[in-house]
């Protein structure tokens, strides 16, 4: 799991969903980590698109999720270690929004534009 | 009298719920959750089991079983005697119920038995209800903090969760807790700050990253929980550790950061170094902004469309354009605004020049109604402050309505055509509701805002931004 961390700078693009940060190559070879089950976004690269967000803001590197407050408050200790935005621009689209309902998962926008 | 008690017995569920309440010790959720999943092969239901809770929600939960085990007992003991029902006095009915059903016949008697296993099990479902409706407020205890709160919006809301494919060790986020509730506590790590170069944050983040997530298992870096940089803070970069040492050692080494200035935040300002404040400004179509950097910086631009799920969007420019050969532009003066001209850019270089419906495409760039539209990113454009200029928005404005020029009057040709295309697409793409664009005089309005809210009216002319509507008689006060 070496790839926890971006090698790459640039394209770098957070999950609207789970908020972690990863290269566009590496959503569009591997999909999201945490949310592949329910979005399928390896080998889809119009997924990629929907459901990433180049616009991100308060990047953290996250290595003990369950245990440190600040993913806590951030809505991202439930997932595995890596990096990770407390702040991602954008709403997934509503189909997307509607199959995460469907499998019993809330959306919850990382934009703040829920309210919180 | 086997078959009667059958009748009573509700199907294999209830069965199962008496089995229950002998054997479970945990959570009366629990016995529901288990009931859902007896059919499911998944492991979510109990891995909310297994989450570290404290010991006093454990104490709560004990106190919350043996208020719902009420009605369980009860239940229970009055299997044994002839169903009675909280919603219908029918215990004379039963009686007779047993009389009718010997004969086989009666469908009199199959009525009241069928309305019985349905009354059973919506007493059933009302009892569960209200057991679970119960609010935390009867629970004898003094003041939950968010950890306990939080433990119990999870345990009780964690049956509502379908199971899904959950991949293994990874889950989307099924309880979720309002910020506002998670403040930090005695027992959070704390929250250390550091200098460093600006610029470098998310740089110095990615590099304390890759630094603890390489040597996790050398159990070198176990004191530090996280790093933390906002886009607000330049020049600061955040570790949460348990102690200072911790934090020290995660950062020293590495290039940009002033190791000497790392200091502790207090409790109370740790909510306002990671709470992010959204953007207000969200670009609008409509909305004026100015070009940054490029050939067009500085000027006045106009948002057409936003790209969905992209950060970027598409504007109206002022075309400034070279209608003369290349290599004879002196390239420090700057073309001036003008609109498209369809006949200078057919002299120029007619090959690049092709037009599709409304637009017209020439050398690569887009064109409609005479202006440039370009796709651009936000981060080029200064959103904030923009302060449009009467002049401006004039020059903008004076390419609608297309005045004298005899250039201006072949795009007028193209124009109108393409205003009414534009205007209809434009309806379609809108996802933010009608534009000015998409009044047509004639069309009814109602003023919304200012003195004269509520007046309706009918739009006689519009002028950019500006419609005139003349407002219906008997309206007016």
């Amino acid at each position: 799991m070496a790839s926890l961390v971006p090698k790459d700078k640039r394209q770098l693009r957070a999950c609207l969903i789970c908020g972690i940060v990863q290269n566009h190559h590496t959503f569009r070879d591997m999909g999201c980590p945490n949310c592949e089950v329910h979005v399928k976004m390896a080998r889809h690269n119009d997924m990629v698109t929907d459901c990433t967000s180049g616009t991100f803001d308060g990047v953290m590197a996250v290595f003990q999720p369950k245990k440190s407050w600040v993913c806590k408050f951030a809505h991202v200790s439930s997932y595995r270690p890596g990096i990770y935005a407390s702040h991602v621009s954008g709403r997934i689209p509503e189909d997307v929004e509607d199959a995460l309902a469907r499998a019993g998962i809330a959306y919850h926008p990382r934009d703040g534009s829920a309210d919180d | 009298m086997a078959d009667v008690e059958d009748m009573f017995d509700d199907e294999p569920a209830g069965r199962r719920f008496s089995s229950d309440e002998e054997e479970d010790e945990s959570r009366n959720l629990g016995t529901r959750r288990r009931r859902q999943n007896s059919g499911d092969e998944d492991a979510t239901a109990r891995r909310y089991d297994d989450d570290d809770d404290d010991d006093e929600d454990e104490d709560e939960d004990e106190e919350d079983d043996r208020d719902y085990k009420k009605p369980q007992a009860k239940k229970g003991a009055r299997r044994k005697r002839p169903r009675t029902n909280n919603f219908l006095d029918i215990e004379a009915t039963v009686d007779t119920d047993e009389e009718e059903e010997e004969d086989e016949d009666g469908a009199l008697g199959d009525f009241i038995v069928d309305n019985e296993e349905e009354l059973a099990t919506a007493e059933k479902d009302a009892l569960r209800q209200r057991a679970a409706a119960r609010p935390p407020v009867f629970q004898d205890d003094e003041t939950l903090d968010a950890d306990a709160i939080e433990a119990q919006l999870r345990e009780r809301y964690s049956g509502y969760v379908a199971s899904g494919g959950r991949g293994t060790g990874s889950q989307i986020d099924a309880d979720w807790v309002p910020q506002r509730l998670i403040i930090p506590g005695i027992n959070d790590p704390h929250l250390w700050v550091s200098r460093c170069s600006p610029g470098k944050e998310r740089d110095i983040v990615l590099a304390v990253g890759r630094r603890v997530l390489q040597w996790a298992s050398s159990g070198k870096y176990k004191g530090v929980y996280s790093a933390y940089t906002r886009s607000g803070l330049s020049g600061f970069i955040y570790v949460e550790a348990r102690t200072q040492a911790d934090a020290l050692a995660a950062l020293e080494g590495i290039p940009g950061v002033f190791t000497s200035k790392l200091t502790l935040v207090p409790i109370n300002d740790m909510i306002d170094v990671v709470k992010v404040k959204t953007h207000t400004t969200r670009l609008n179509p409509g909305s004026w902004v100015r070009v940054k950097r490029g050939n067009y910086a500085g000027d006045l631009a106009q948002v057409a469309s936003v790209i969905e799920s992209s950060d970027a969007v598409e504007v109206r420019l002022l075309p400034r354009l070279d209608y003369s050969a290349d290599g004879r532009r002196d390239k420090r003066a700057r073309p001036p605004q003008r609109l498209f001209s369809v006949e200078e850019a057919q002299k120029a270089d007619s090959r690049s020049l092709s037009s599709r419906q409304n637009e017209i495409l020439w050398k690569g760039d887009r064109f409609i109604n005479g202006y440039l539209h370009k796709d651009m990113r936000t981060v080029s454009l200064q959103t904030e402050d923009v302060n449009p200029t009467l002049e401006e928005i004039a020059l903008f404005a004076a390419g609608e309505t297309g005045e004298d020029g005899d250039e201006q009057a072949a795009i007028a040709a193209l124009a109108s055509q393409a205003t009414k295309a534009s205007s209809a697409l434009e309806g379609i793409d809108e996802a933010n509701g009608l534009t000015v664009r998409d009044l047509q005089p004639g069309e009814s309005v109602e003023v919304v805002e200012g003195d004269l809210a509520g007046v309706a009216g009918v739009v006689r002319s519009i002028d950019g931004d500006v419609v005139r509507v003349e407002p219906e008689l008997g309206a007016q006060r």
